[in-house]
């Protein structure tokens, strides 16, 4: 398009008249446009096209006439197209983006943003500049800095089917490829560890087919996963003595527990120790009326909650003594730098609300310790975590995130290196206040007001980028605003395809994405015992 | 070329001549020029009359043909004359430039019609419009349809022509839009 700023302000945008042959067809929400004024150069986002007439009489009557020739004539002279601009970074003579404080010169030429302006602002693509996609209506790459998004909490939303998961499994591979933080995903729909299937295009690769050793995949199914053939790293047990009454607690909302029966756990715990939910679930139901004299509870009350417990002997990766400490295992992975994936196959979601839970406690847990320690010595910190949760709203929901874990980390962990990665469909569902608190916000499209709202919470020019949020695709397209990208950015995501293989890969053997995974891991194997 | 009048009266606006042929004027709407000193001032007809030239004898009806009226009452035709008033639209010296000439036309100097390379400099230069519709001649409108409609058929582009004139005329009354369809439609293009 080509146009000229004809009015404007700070608080309400540039508007721009469309001129020459541009077509009004052609400009699209959320697209780029940069602004040459005598000084500065404008990187705006459109956020708004409309008509506009010299008099509203011609506005009215000019549609009186069909023939081309009319049309034409009304077309820029009588009625024009309006382009509203919203200016996101100002850059100076000396080339360095800046906040915008100013606008440009009135009648100052409004034109596509080319590669050399988007490179100005998202960078070339780089180590740590994460091609992510390219803009709807052009070919090049815009990049997200990945050093400041590990900075601070990610949130990726969007409605069912409109591409997160694609968003996420780009974003999780860019971040392995970089080395620049650790993953822990807790993969509740085994979609991010190994191959899965895609709504269109047959089957995927996982992080570990993309990137090998530097991959562990844990199980919680051992048995859905050897049916999907993964080349799993451990089974994950949770022992009941692992499993403290707080973790219970979260799960209220599954197991609609009553205040009596909080207090009746707490007592039980004060009695049995550690172990307490084992024995609890073990004491014969006749037994029930005596235990509950023991430790002071109502026995219907204390009776109600055993039946609501017996939900936890169903899930199979709950055991009494575990053969070995898988927790601790994934520490040290994550300690050495290998991102973890915990695969929950068939598990329920008490079972992936539960084991989330735990595992994200004993991280918090280990997190602030060691970065405590880092401080009084003077040291470098743990290497930056990142914490990959799907149906966060389930942790984060506003009645339960000032208690879960999950909810510190969102509002404070920043500081000790752990953040989280939301991948979520109701922004709505999740606690404002850890909306508040993430930092890079990216969106496929939404529908529901109060997701959209609440998305947009705390957004500088909410109002304009509502617009731009309603005019997203239903599929692969997104809007990144937030810590690690200078403007908020509508991009169309970059496939997750053969190329995308090629480019993020750590095997460089070019035929690799035809191969079966298993003999390269052999390969990679040998080629680690005996070096060249 | 034969001329087609001689100015009789004269101003940097608008001249009047009189037609050398008695009720065969230029047609409404038609471009001439006159050539006076160094320049040549363009202008447009808009109004053709044939009266007497004597304002306080006024011609009687006589009820005969024009051929009976030759031969009883040859006076007649020497008494009346045809008049052509012209609204000045530009003026040309070394090349051609849309506007009011620095000196009015002079007295006598002959008229004649516009041949097609005139034409050709008054249709780039889109200042007649302007001109023509400020005429205060009492017919702008229908004086700048016959001008259109005499102009736009000039060449291949007349599409495109069309489209600037079009262009033109909504800027200058982009307040009475009416007026524009009007014109438009007066243009019958």
């Amino acid at each position: 398009m080509k146009g000229k700023i004809f009015r404007g302000s700070i608080s309400s945008g540039l508007d721009v008249k469309l001129i020459g042959d541009s077509i009004i067809e052609d400009v699209k929400v959320g697209n780029f446009i940069v602004v040459t004024g005598k000084k500065n150069k404008y990187l705006c986002m459109v956020t708004d096209i409309k008509y506009e007439a010299v008099n509203p009489q011609i506005m009215i009557s000019g549609t009186d006439f069909d023939s081309e020739i009319d049309e034409k004539i009304i077309e820029g002279t009588g009625v024009y197209g309006v382009v509203t601009l919203s200016p996101m970074i100002q850059i100076d003579e000396s080339k360095n983006p800046l906040t915008v404080k100013s606008i440009p010169s009135y009648g100052s030429y409004a034109l596509d943003a080319d590669k050399e302006d988007i490179y100005a602002v998202f960078g070339e693509p780089s180590e740590e500049n994460f091609y992510i996609g390219t803009p709807p209506e052009m070919d090049i790459p815009i990049c997200i800095n990945l050093k400041r998004l590990v900075e601070r909490s990610t949130g990726i939303f969007g409605r069912a089917g409109t591409g997160k998961t694609y968003l996420t499994r780009l974003l999780l591979s860019g971040l392995v490829k970089s080395n620049l933080a650790v993953s822990l995903i807790f993969d509740a729909h085994n979609e991010y560890g190994y191959g899965a299937k895609s709504e269109n295009s047959g089957y995927v690769k996982g992080l570990k087919q993309l990137f090998g050793s530097k991959v562990a995949i844990f199980t919680l199914d051992r048995e859905s996963s050897l049916r999907r053939q993964v080349p799993i790293d451990g089974v994950l047990n949770i022992a009941y003595n692992q499993i403290t009454p707080d973790d219970i607690l979260l799960l209220n909302s599954m197991l609609n527990l009553n205040t009596t029966a909080i207090e009746s756990i707490y007592q039980i715990m004060k009695k049995e120790g550690n172990n307490w939910l084992y024995n609890f679930l073990n004491i014969d139901a006749s037994e029930i009326d005596e235990y509950a004299l023991d430790i002071g509870a109502n026995a219907s009350s204390l009776q109600a909650l055993r039946r609501k417990l017996e939900r936890f002997t169903k899930l199979p990766f709950l055991m009494e003594v575990v053969p070995n400490d898988c927790i601790k295992q994934i520490m040290d992975y994550l300690q050495n730098g290998i991102n973890v994936v915990v695969e929950f196959g068939n598990v329920s979601t008490l079972g992936y609300m539960l084991v989330a839970n735990i595992i994200t406690r004993h991280i918090h847990d280990m997190y602030v310790k060691k970065s405590e320690e880092a401080i009084a010595n003077n040291g470098k910190g743990p290497i930056p975590l990142i914490i990959t949760i799907e149906e966060a709203h389930r942790f984060l929901d506003p009645s339960i995130s000032k208690e879960t874990t999950m909810g510190e980390i969102a509002r404070e962990m920043r500081k000790y290196n752990v953040t989280l990665l939301i991948v979520d469909q109701r922004t709505s569902q999740i606690d404002s206040e850890v909306m508040s608190q993430i930092g890079t916000k990216i969106t496929c499209r939404l529908e529901d007001d109060n997701d959209i709202n609440s998305f947009l919470s705390g957004v500088n020019n909410a109002s304009k980028l509502r617009n731009v949020l309603a005019s997203l695709d239903q599929k692969q397209q997104a809007l990144i605003l937030g810590h690690a990208v200078p403007m908020p950015v509508v991009i169309k995501t970059r496939n997750y395809d053969q190329e995308f293989y090629k480019d993020i890969s750590t095997y460089n053997d070019a035929d690799f994405i035809d191969k079966p995974f298993l003999e390269l891991m052999e390969k990679e194997k040998i080629d680690e015992l005996f070096p060249d | 070329m034969n001329h087609i009048g001689e100015v009789i009266e004269t101003s940097t606006q608008k001249f009047l001549c009189q037609s050398i042929k008695l009720n065969d004027g230029p047609d409404f709407g038609s471009f001439v020029k006159t050539t006076s000193n160094d320049i040549t001032i363009y202008g447009i007809v808009y109004n053709v009359s044939t009266m007497s030239d004597d304002q306080s004898r006024k011609p009687v009806a006589f009820g005969l043909s024009e051929e009976e009226l030759k031969m009883q009452q040859p006076q007649i035709f020497e008494l009346m004359h045809t008049y052509f008033e012209v609204q000045i639209i530009g003026y040309k010296k070394d090349r051609y430039i849309g506007l009011i000439p620095p000196k009015p036309a002079k007295i006598h100097a002959f008229t004649y019609l516009c041949d097609e390379s005139d034409l050709k400099c008054i249709r780039e230069n889109l200042n007649y419009i302007k001109y023509i519709l400020n005429s205060k001649t009492g017919i702008e409108d229908e004086l700048i349809a016959a001008a259109i409609r005499n102009l736009h058929s000039y060449d291949s582009n007349e599409k495109t022509y069309l489209i600037e004139v079009g262009k033109e005329l909504i800027r200058l009354l982009k307040n009475d839009f009416d007026r524009y369809v009007t014109i438009k439609r007066m243009c019958n293009i």
